[in-house]
């Protein structure tokens, strides 16, 4: 194949040159260029290496289904691989490289699989499992070895990506002929219209047709049609792809802000995400043009017909200088008149179907030979490009000198958004194709995404498209008419599908999935072997599993399993569209979500505070909360027995701010908080507080906290940190759903109150210091007061099992009342404690923890809870709990605790004897605080009966275990003295 | 949403709360919130990232407020005018969101 630019024509821009590099070498081209527009205008027509064969490949289409011209383009942390040549606009500087080929795509050592090939057939890898397995670790390392196509870039990306929302009435998807009329005809109306086209011009088709429109050439009727509609405000977005379409008419569009490995300018990015919510939904998306099968129809210089003829219109290159074109209906004539017109010769026309009297066959007829009921056999060529064409005609074997053959089976609707709405697909069995059917959601299809293939109807139909979702929406009629269309040949194609392949050639040779190199020899394969469900054969081929997802070869497959089986092609099924449509990049779904910024940080009042003090962090679901504040020499452990050791010994003092808290008002308060804490509460005093936990509906324990009596009809109500939100929708639940007859409100207070707790023995004496005025509450008790001149709110509660005290006061004050804390700490021998001191200290005390012990699947039972629940049995999941299965508590995971004189693994299974089956696990590990040993928590199966029983945590995945002994979950102070007065 | 002068608060708290009975109740969450003024002509454009929100819809006008989530993080906007938003997000999360908005509105692709 020899292309060249021609010296006219094309909607490029000529008097601009854009230098790029193909594989080291220098070439240029003109903005409007594609990459492979620019290459082919260079002559040059080697782009890739195929997938398993290492075959020499070209380009075979002109837009995102190109299956083969696969490159890797830009550098460092932007390079992209497996980028279509043909999606890739060009930009000064672009730098591009061949895939899958060394040394060089000219010479690639892995052709010699060629030679191979009746060895690796599809499936042969799974036939590798038999035999020795041994031999598989061999076989595996040069299959990943050969596997894949691009390889991915190893530095990070520089660039960001953006997500935005929109909103409209009608979106229409694509902006060819019918897309820009139903965007036309919808946006007269006055609904709020977006328009989304994946190429970087509107027009679609149109850039390829010399039809007029309302008198006007296609380029100018496309740019009087985009001023129109701009100033009505439809939203244009060009280089923008729906790439799925979602529940409730949510449809993700991927923009490329920029090139494939151009550098955005500024701050701007790279690409941006779109989540589009539409009332209804226009699909425009236009129709895929089918290759022909017959042996080497993968060879640089056989090309789809329409794609010939759209390098010739828009890019004005011609892709070859003696041209074959065979097709199975009228539009491909056209091609050979655009080939003709430019300057190229027309060897021959082979057409599939009978003879035939119409006007643009006739006119074909006087210009150039041409033969019916003909099939293309064979294509000869290699990496030098294509020599000669072998054809069967007339019951002769004919034979023409060509470098190029222009190829058409027929038209694929793009059908792809509609399925993945949920719609159903229709078949045609004269052009051999499924096309839209009955919508499920808010979507139309329209154009030749509905099978129609000619302009004026395309028109018309595109036009009543927009005006009939609008009309859905507004009280408008559209304004004007659709445009009026005058071609040379106007009327259908009268396509007929041309899915088999001629009688006599070889399956060996006749490509399917050109990305895969799957070939009919290979489907003929799958049928034999038994995979005869049109899903087994896609995945035991992997026909269609590829980067273009079977745009160009799903068709052939099924019409080669359907022959196999003696079924229609409908009867076979087809297998399902998933997005993304065409491939997207990670980086545009995470948009800003990237590094630092996978997630938000939440950031408590005293986070500033605890910063200044270098604590390690622990990241507690969006919180960051410190771990430990190591000193000098320490490490984490260190740090944290010492803060532990303090909080036993002396005193210390922990943020608790992120802890949920609620406050619930009104005179059905306590009713409320009834329906939701599995304790008592309405016998609580004003100035009273307890322990309290919260169910699921299903009897499992969710979250745990403390209930308190601020009010006479007010209460404060405490959870976990994690559990926090969860907490504030349950509540929600309750209220709304559960009693909406209760008069009682529900306020989220957790960044109203930031909590600093204090405890250990001196935690009185410092509350005594900083509020001298106050009666020190007793234990589970609540009271007002000022410290530092700021309104606190002190609740005497203790998780750490020492005398202690929860101030809470409001958020923008927290850091004055730190300071306060820590001054006065720090003379009384105290410390700041984190995290890790919490955990071993609250071990110790078998206080359970959300996400270690309640996990879901512990009932208060289990938990040795059940002892607090309330006899009167209203809250949630009181019922559940009734069942036989959580009454039985036989064969149940209990909550145990364990000690040894070796660090218990967290994690570990219990076991009898290791290795055995496990019979619980350890929810936490920690050491005693005071004195030699460790501790730890754990569920066992039946594990209230089994105190003293011996046992190993064994942890195999670390190679760590300990011997254990099951005791009581409470190893620090059983009667709870150290924490009452 | 009711605004008065901060020196009013008390008062205003005391009026809702005999105005509710026992049909309500009015709870302090001062400090709970933090106040981001969005000020000029293409405010509607920066609400648009990061969610799902239709920040450009007419009906969203002063007088309007709206919660949505921008990025995870629950925000709540009242339209004052024309060219004026404010948001509220909780303290915790306010430092990353105003970072946010600020990175966002540095690439803003204004022509929509």
């Amino acid at each position: 194949m020899t292309g060249s630019r021609r010296p006219v024509g094309g909607l490029i821009d000529r008097s601009k040159m854009l230098a790029f590099t193909f594989d080291g070498a220098r070439y240029e081209g003109h903005p409007g260029d594609t990459l492979a527009s620019a290459l082919l205008a260079n002559g040059v027509s080697l782009l890739g290496r195929s997938f398993k064969y290492h075959r020499p490949r070209g380009l075979l289409a002109a837009g995102v289904e190109e299956p083969s011209a696969l490159v890797g383009v830009g550098v460092g942390g932007r390079f992209e691989p497996n980028t279509r040549a043909t999606d890739l606009f060009l930009y000064d500087g672009l730098t591009a490289h061949s895939q899958n080929r060394w040394p060089s795509l000219a010479l690639d050592v892995g052709a010699v699989l060629g030679a191979f090939g009746r060895f690796i057939p599809a499936g042969f890898y799974y036939k590798a499992f038999l035999g020795k397995p041994d031999l598989w670790k061999i076989y595996e390392h040069f299959i990943r070895h050969a596997a894949g196509l691009g390889r991915p870039p190893r530095e990070s990306d520089p660039d960001a990506y953006d997500h935005r929302a929109a909103f409209c009435d009608v979106l229409v998807v694509g902006a060819g002929p019918a897309g820009l009329a139903a965007a036309l005809s919808a946006s007269s109306t006055g609904a709020r219209v977006m328009l989304v086209e994946q190429d970087d011009r509107l027009g679609g088709g149109l850039l390829r047709e010399t039809a007029r429109l309302d008198e006007a050439t296609p380029d100018r009727w496309i740019a009087r049609t985009t001023r129109t509609v701009a100033a009505r405000g439809v939203r244009i977005l060009t280089r923008a792809t729906a790439v799925g379409y979602w529940d409730d008419d949510l449809v993700t569009v991927a923009q490329r802000l920029t090139e494939p490995g151009q550098s955005p300018a500024g701050d701007a990015p790279a690409q941006r995400l779109w989540r589009v919510r539409a009332e209804q939904v226009v699909l425009a998306t236009g129709a895929i043009e089918r290759p022909l099968p017959f042996e080497h129809n993968d060879r640089p210089g056989v090309m789809l017909a329409q794609a010939v003829r759209g390098y010739v219109g828009r890019f004005g290159v011609l892709p070859g200088a003696r041209t074959v074109i065979a097709t199975s209906h009228d539009d491909a004539y056209r091609t050979a008149f655009a080939v003709a017109d430019t300057g190229g010769q027309v060897a021959a026309i082979l057409d599939s179907r009978p003879a035939c009297d119409r006007p643009i066959v006739r006119d074909a007829m006087a210009r150039f030979p041409v033969w019916f009921e003909a099939q293309v056999l064979r294509a000869e060529g290699g990496a030098q490009g294509l020599r000669r064409v072998t054809a069967r005609a007339g019951g002769k074997t004919l034979s023409f000198d060509c470098d190029l053959l222009a190829v058409s089976g027929g038209f694929s609707p793009v059908a792809h958004l509609h399925m993945q709405a949920g719609g159903a697909l229709d078949w045609d069995p004269i052009s051999g194709a499924f096309r839209a059917g009955q919508a499920r959601q808010h979507q139309s299809s329209t154009g030749s995404a509905a099978g129609l293939d000619d302009l004026g109807e395309v028109i018309r139909h595109g036009w009543a498209a927009g005006a009939n979702a609008a009309a859905a929406l507004t009280s408008g009629a559209p304004a004007g008419s659709p445009p009026e269309v005058s071609e040379r040949y106007p009327g259908p194609s009268h396509a007929v599908a041309a899915l088999a392949a001629p009688d006599g050639v070889d399956p060996k040779r006749v490509f399917v999935d050109f990305q895969n190199d799957v070939t009919l020899a290979d489907v003929d394969l799958a049928w034999r072997e038994g995979y005869r469900s049109v899903e087994h054969l896609k995945r035991y081929t992997t026909l269609g599993m590829a980067t273009d997802q079977g745009k160009t070869s799903n068709m052939a497959g099924l019409a080669r399993l359907a022959a196999n089986e003696g079924r229609s092609i409908p009867e076979v099924g087809l297998t399902t569209f998933r997005p993304p449509y065409t491939p997207v990049t990670l980086g545009v779904l995470a948009g800003h979500a990237k590094g630092f910024h996978v997630a938000p940080l939440r950031r408590p009042a005293l986070y500033a505070t605890h910063a200044a003090g270098n604590p390690l962090w622990q990241p507690v679901g969006y919180w960051m909360r410190p771990r430990a504040y190591p000193r000098a020499g320490e490490n984490l452990h260190a740090a944290a027995l010492r803060e532990a050791r303090t909080v036993r010994t002396a005193l210390g003092w922990v943020d608790v701010s992120t802890l949920g808290k609620f406050e619930v008002a009104g005179p059905d308060a306590a009713a409320l908080l009834e329906r939701v804490c599995a304790t008592t509460v309405a016998k609580l005093a004003v100035g009273r507080g307890r322990y309290t936990y919260m169910l699921r509906e299903d009897g499992m324990v969710m979250d745990d906290g403390t209930v308190w009596r601020v009010g006479a009809d007010r209460y404060l109500l405490t959870s976990s940190t994690g559990g926090a939100d969860r907490m504030a929708h349950h509540l929600d639940y309750v209220r709304r759903v559960l009693a909406p007859q209760l008069k009682a409100a529900v306020a989220n207070v957790q960044e109203h109150w930031a909590g600093v707790a204090v405890a250990g023995p001196g935690a009185r004496s410092l509350i005594a210091a900083l509020a001298p005025e106050l009666d020190i509450p007793r234990h589970m008790s609540a009271d007002r007061s000022v410290i530092g001149g700021v309104d606190v709110l002190i609740l005497a509660a203790s998780y750490s099992g020492e005398r202690a005290f929860e101030i809470y006061v409001r958020n923008p004050e927290a850091a004055a009342v730190w300071a306060l804390v820590a001054e006065a700490g720090v003379g009384l021998g105290g410390c700041a404690y984190g995290l890790e001191a919490l955990e071993i200290l609250r071990i110790e005390k078998g206080h359970v923890v959300v996400g270690g012990e309640i996990d879901g699947r512990t009932t208060p039972y289990d938990l040795g809870l059940h002892r607090m629940m309330n006899p009167a049995r209203g809250f949630v999941g009181a019922a559940a709990l009734q069942r036989p299965a959580l009454q039985a508590q036989a064969g149940r995971q209990q909550l145990v605790g364990l000690e040894s004189a070796q660090p218990i693994p967290e994690g570990s299974m219990l076991v009898r004897q290791a290795p055995g089956a496990a019979e619980g696990h350890v929810t936490a590990g920690g050491v005693r605080v005071i004195g030699e040993g460790f501790v730890a928590l754990g569920l066992l199966r039946d594990g209230h009966a089994r105190l003293g029983e011996p046992l190993t945590a064994w942890s195999p995945t670390r190679g760590r275990s300990a011997g254990v002994r099951v005791v009581q979950p409470l190893f620090y102070d059983p009667q709870g003295e150290r924490y009452r007065d | 949403m009711i605004r008065a002068p901060l020196t009013e608060h008390k008062d205003l708290e005391a009026c809702l709360a005999e105005i509710a009975g026992d049909d309500g109740a009015v709870t302090d969450i001062s400090g709970a919130a933090v106040r981001c003024a969005i000020r000029g002509r293409d405010w509607r454009i920066l609400l648009t990232h990061g969610g799902v929100f239709d920040a450009e819809a007419a009906e969203f006008r002063p007088g309007s407020v709206a919660g949505t989530v921008i990025e995870h993080m629950a925000v709540r906007f009242d339209v004052i005018a024309k060219d004026q938003v404010d948001a509220y997000v909780a303290p915790s999360f306010a430092h990353d969101l105003f970072a946010y908005w600020t990175s966002v509105a540095r690439g803003l692709d204004v022509r929509g």
